[in-house]
């Protein structure tokens, strides 16, 4: 493999609609922890219900808004459902129920008992779902070559994808940015300090948990979304793997920033790709085999989520005064 | 700030340590590569043989040519998958590389069906005729010589085998000839049985990260890890060391403690000194998941690894059939359990354990060694965890990289039913959970019964959130 | 004690108050003790006996228990806390003060009992309605919000906040002008209690003392009609302490009912208008804290071995006191 297809195909990550599906759900998984401090270790059941809600409706001819609202709904039915027991509870209670629940939500998508609705573990082929997306672009048929980059204009893992990935993108960060600063998000600041405190103020902390929690799960959903575009659904492509992704990405980006989730996702990405292509093409195929490669960058993802909690918990971009003191 | 850097620079040191110390540790036993897991291969409705692909399927039955649905097929070897059966029993896999393949199903499934074997192997060759579809039957025990050092062979095919005397069905056999169906009572106890042996796993390991959970306040993640590290090592032990299975077992078992002290002195104690949130040392407990998570398929691959090959003769005690090994691995449960139980009751250190349970500064005040009683936790916790994952390996026939992290779901679930930081409510947690799960599969579809034990869980926490054993306490 | 008293005819904004109390302007003498000297009127002619009716009670309790096990950790009959004044809540310590705190305040649900505040039903009400209703609490380990600003902590407290809905938060318009009101009370309190050079920095690099004064000025953005002190003065050092008792003392000029738990004997002795003791989670002995603290119960239950000693300091207070006169 020579260099430049290296170096290509791992800038080519840095815009890829998978970095921006992580971007989202990290956005999501932001706003729960930190802004709210809801420890959410189930961001990959918000996306997976995204997709299926999504790839389901579209699958049965509803129309491109219809699926999308229907991913959003699932993703609020779900976050009330997780809510109302677990939110009055201590962190370590929502931590482990959403964990649980997003099991339970990939255990019953690939059950053979659900096989006509969600495809089994065989899950939905793209073709059942990404049409009316691909017809929604305006770019002519073909592919294009911008800098370094080719790709289909419109189909499957294409440019429109990526227009329409990054836009969300950057309508979330936005509004993200608009809500860290005004009193809302304060409330939510607080409620992540001391929610006895803000109780003690006069705040139904419950409602705004709730709120962050749906929220953060919308983000998830369209996250979710985005993630099965250019593949197909698989419920075991999102299990717990896919949130402990999004903790690491959040983590390194640096939590309760704007800008955080999308630099973690995209430094991760193109790391972790570069990192495994070098192996690939450095280290002969009989001493590490490609799929040990993979098994590597896991490694290397774990690692390095250790390494950044004990060393530099507040990521790259967090305010280290901000987390100098223990609560 | 000298002495910050210094110290960041320890733990650095420290982390490197680790991840040496296990990677060493695994390549000093393990001489071999294997192939891991690849994604050629696809589950797919019905398969019909190309040029570039060829077919793993089979029709899954019992003895009375009753289909069996909603089973859950591993393909693994060249490729790997993952399949479940339809209404009609059938299943299929699409796979494109040539080689020789496993199909595996749950050990539990195929006792509960009576098949033979959980385990069968197949070789697939696209461009010869005869062999570019391949079905599979469950009816043969697999072959239990299988080597040991080849990757990707079904290593896990000891086959808990029953002397049925109803052996001429083609399809599957049932044990001593009860069909499906025509037994529900004896299936509950059947199941009911095996949730307790289940259970009894489960509470080996829960009651261990109950007991880390109560003294340092911290839910770890990488407790799965341990267990399935366990097990791989009683695997290195019996099959690359070539060692009998009992010192393998003490082997796995002293890894298993080992790692939990090390990990304690090189993580957790200095985490704890710079007191780290609970929270934060929870999320480097997922990255050290991960990482060895992902660190054993590297060394191991994405097969199932058998610790015994032999085949036990199966017998039944009233309307249950079971094995000596099963009945072992239980006793030695049962046994370790009240070992633990009579020493955080009846020892002075136990009593200690349960004080820095119950309030750490209180404890420290008056005179516990507060470090040194998490130390022990960590090293018991850790070698329970191994022995869970032997027992499990030899209860369940074998035992792959993620075994653990796929039980650390119902790990939690048992901690929380019982009430976080509670070791007696773990042991009853895990027992619950364990038969819930068997049980369910009565009702509901096999590969769902999981998360009927997860959805207790959640029930749990809405109608009792401090769990069966738990105390409230105070706000404010 | 109150020998400093002369009614002033207009009263002052709140904001000067606080240095009224401890020292008058110049050419003035006085300190406006309407409130106190109406409270200390009504009380002189109530029994000091446990459970007394009291003129113009703001809270009754009846009652009103809580177990823990098999332990009785409350068990209060009668309880009333009469409006403007400054009751103190003593008793030692795992007297079951602070959990009252947690059950009035909705914090802890009792296993029976009831409540009313200012004439409404209180049991079974949340912790946020409680302290909408007007009815504040600090914690006995103060809780200030460590990564925010002093000022953000300040403005949580604030009742009126459009800007606290999800979608109206996104549109400023809606809530930039309110939000600079508060800014305003926020800033006129924070001077009053000595913070508003820190405003800006994050409120865990307070001391513990600071912190107690910024918990309890938070409290204050509400305007409460009852504000409940869980140990205010724990571990404020003693020169912060004279200006934190003369806050508590104006308070109650502006209005304001304070309820307040202490170890301190002294500090209740001076600013304390009606002592209540607890032990063993039932109010043992109530009454004017002169009274109270010769109460063989009071001696027995709190006191304890070192009854004899003169656990009160006055020294301070009266050399103070001699300088103005």
């Amino acid at each position: 493999m020579d260099f430049l297809t290296i170096i290509s195909d791992t800038l080519g990550e840095l815009i890829a609609p998978t970095t921006a599906a992580y971007v989202l759900a990290a956005i999501g998984l932001n706003i729960h922890f930190g802004m709210t401090g809801l420890m959410n270790m189930g961001q990959a059941g918000f996306m997976l219900l995204g997709a299926y809600g999504f790839a389901v409706t579209q699958s049965m001819g509803a129309n491109l808004f219809a699926s999308v609202c229907a991913a959003i709904a699932l993703a609020v039915i779900y976050a009330l459902l997780l809510g109302i027991p677990t939110l009055k509870l201590g962190p370590d209670y929502l931590a482990m129920v959403t964990l649980a629940a997003a099991e339970i939500i990939r255990i019953i998508g690939r059950s053979t008992a659900m096989t006509k609705i969600t495809g089994g573990s065989a899950g939905i082929s793209p073709q059942d779902f990404t049409t009316q997306f691909e017809g929604t672009s305006p770019l002519p048929n073909g592919a294009t070559t911008f800098l370094l980059w080719t790709y289909n204009n419109n189909i499957a893992n294409s440019w429109w994808l990526r227009i329409v990935a990054w836009i969300l993108v950057a309508v979330a960060a936005l509004l993200c940015w608009r809500w860290f600063h005004s009193p809302w998000g304060r409330v939510l600041k607080g409620i992540r300090e001391d929610e006895n405190a803000i109780r003690s103020l006069g705040k139904n902390v419950t409602t705004y948990k709730m709120q962050a929690l749906i929220l953060g799960g919308i983000f998830g959903a369209l996250g979710g979304i985005i993630f099965v575009l250019p593949r197909s659904v698989q419920p075991d492509s999102l299990g717990r793997a896919v949130t402990f992704y999004t903790w690491t990405i959040l983590l390194l980006g640096g939590a309760a920033t704007i800008f955080g989730p999308i630099l973690g996702s995209c430094l991760l990405w193109v790391l972790l790709t570069f990192v495994k292509e070098v192996m690939r093409g450095a280290i002969p195929d009989t001493v590490i085999s490609s799929n040990q490669v993979e098994s590597l960058g896991w490694v290397i993802v774990g690692v390095a989520l250790m390494c950044l909690v004990i060393f530099r918990p507040q990521g790259l971009l967090g305010d280290r005064k901000e987390l100098a003191f223990d609560a | 700030m000298t002495a910050v850097t210094l110290s960041v620079r320890r733990h650095r040191l420290g982390l490197l340590l680790i991840s040496a110390i296990f990677a060493l540790l695994m390549a000093l036993c393990i001489s071999l590569t294997s192939p891991g897991r690849a994604f050629a291969a696809e589950a797919v409705p019905t398969c019909n043989p190309t040029a570039t692909n060829g077919c793993v399927n089979g029709i899954l039955q019992d003895a009375n040519k009753q289909p069996i649905a909603n089973v859950e097929l591993k393909l693994s070897g060249k490729e790997s998958a993952t399949a479940t059966t339809d209404a009609q029993g059938n299943w299929a896999f699409s796979v494109s590389a040539d080689g020789k393949y496993t199909v595996t199903m749950d050990e539990s499934v195929a006792k509960q069906y009576g098949l033979k074997a959980a385990t069968a192997q197949v070789e697939i060759e696209k461009n010869s005729f005869d062999k570019a579809r391949q079905v599979v039957r469950f009816d043969k025990p697999a072959p239990a010589a299988a080597t040991s050092g080849s990757g990707g062979s079904g290593a896990s095919s000891s086959g808990k085998t029953s002397t049925s005397a109803n052996t001429n069905s083609d399809a599957a056999t049932t044990t001593n000839g009860s069909a499906i169906g025509a037994n529900i009572g004896k299936r509950v106890w059947q199941q009911l049985f095996s949730g307790i042996i289940f259970g009894l796993m489960l509470g080996l390991m829960s009651v261990g990260m109950n007991l880390v959970y109560g003294t340092t306040g911290l839910s770890s993640f990488s407790h799965g890890e341990q267990v399935s590290l366990g097990g791989l090592m009683a695997y290195v032990g019996t099959q690359v060391l070539h060692w009998p299975l009992i010192p393998s077992a003490i082997f796995a078992v002293l890894i298993g403690a080992l790692t939990g002290w090390i990990q304690n002195e090189i993580i957790w104690a200095p985490l704890r000194r710079k007191r780290v949130g609970t929270m934060q040392q929870m999320i480097v407990t997922i990255g050290l998941s991960m990482a060895l998570q992902y660190t054993f398929q590297f060394f191991f691959g994405g097969d199932i690894k058998g610790i015994t090959k032999s085949v036990s003769a199966s017998f039944n005690i009233g309307p249950v059939t079971t094995d000596a090994p099963t009945l072992i691995a239980a006793t030695i449960a049962i046994i370790v359990i009240v070992g633990v139980s009579l020493f955080l009751y009846r020892t002075r250190l136990g009593r200690a354990t349960r004080a820095v349970s119950d309030n750490a500064a209180l404890a420290a005040a008056s005179g516990i060694n507060v470090e040194q009683v998490v130390r022990i936790v960590w090293i018991l916790s850790c070698g329970m965890a191994a022995l869970s994952g032997v027992l499990l390996g030899i209860y369940l026939n074998g035992i792959s990289w993620n075994t653990g992290a796929t039980l650390l779901l119902l790990m939690f679930a048992a901690v929380t039913l019982g009430g976080l930081g509670t070791a007696n409510g773990a042991l009853v947690g895990s027992l619950i959970i364990g038969i819930v799960a068997d049980m369910s599969s009565l009702i509901i579809p096999n590969d769902m019964r999981y998360a009927s034990a997860l959805a207790i869980l959640i029930i749990v926490l809405l109608i009792r959130p401090q769990g069966l054993f738990g105390k409230q306490q105070r706000v404010g | 004690m109150r020998e400093i008293k002369e009614v002033k005819p207009e009263v002052k904004p709140f904001q000067d108050l606080a240095k009224w109390a401890t020292k008058a302007p110049e050419g003035e003498k006085l300190i406006s003790t309407a409130y106190g000297d109406k409270v200390t009127k009504d009380l002189k002619f109530v029994d000091n006996k446990p459970g007394v009716h009291k003129p113009d009670p703001i809270l009754v309790a009846d009652h009103v228990t809580r177990k823990f096990g098999g332990m009785t950790a409350v068990d209060v009959e009668h309880f009333e806390i009469e409006r403007h004044g400054i009751t103190a809540l003593i008793g030692p310590n795992g007297a079951g003060k602070t959990t009252f705190f947690n059950l009035m305040t909705g914090f802890d649900t009792p296993n029976t009992g009831e409540w009313r505040f200012d004439g409404r039903d209180m049991a079974h009400m949340q912790p946020e309605k409680v302290a909408r209703m007007g009815m504040v609490r600090t914690f006995q380990l103060t809780k200030v919000m460590s990564r925010l600003t002093v000022l953000d902590n300040m403005l949580l407290g604030a009742p009126v906040q459009p800007g606290e809905g999800m979608f109206r938060s996104l549109i400023p318009g809606l809530w930039k002008k309110q939000e600079q009101e508060n800014v305003e009370k926020a800033e006129a309190l924070l001077e009053r209690f000595l913070l508003i050079k820190k405003k800006d920095d994050f409120a865990g690099s307070l001391s513990g003392g600071q912190r107690k004064l910024l918990e309890m000025a938070r409290a204050l953005m509400r305007d409460p009609k009852l504000v409940m002190l869980d140990e205010p003065m724990a571990g404020v050092n003693p020169a912060l302490k004279q200006s934190l008792l003369d806050h508590i003392m104006s308070l109650r000029e502006e209005g304001t009912t304070v309820l307040f738990v202490e170890h301190d004997i002294n500090m209740v002795r001076h600013i304390a208008d009606w002592v209540t003791v607890m032990a063993e989670g039932k109010i043992v002995a109530e009454g004017q804290p002169k009274s109270v603290m010769n109460d063989p119960a009071v001696i027995d239950a709190y006191l304890g071995a070192h009854a004899n000693i003169d656990l009160g300091d006055d020294s301070v207070l009266d050399l103070k006191e001699s300088e103005e006169h």
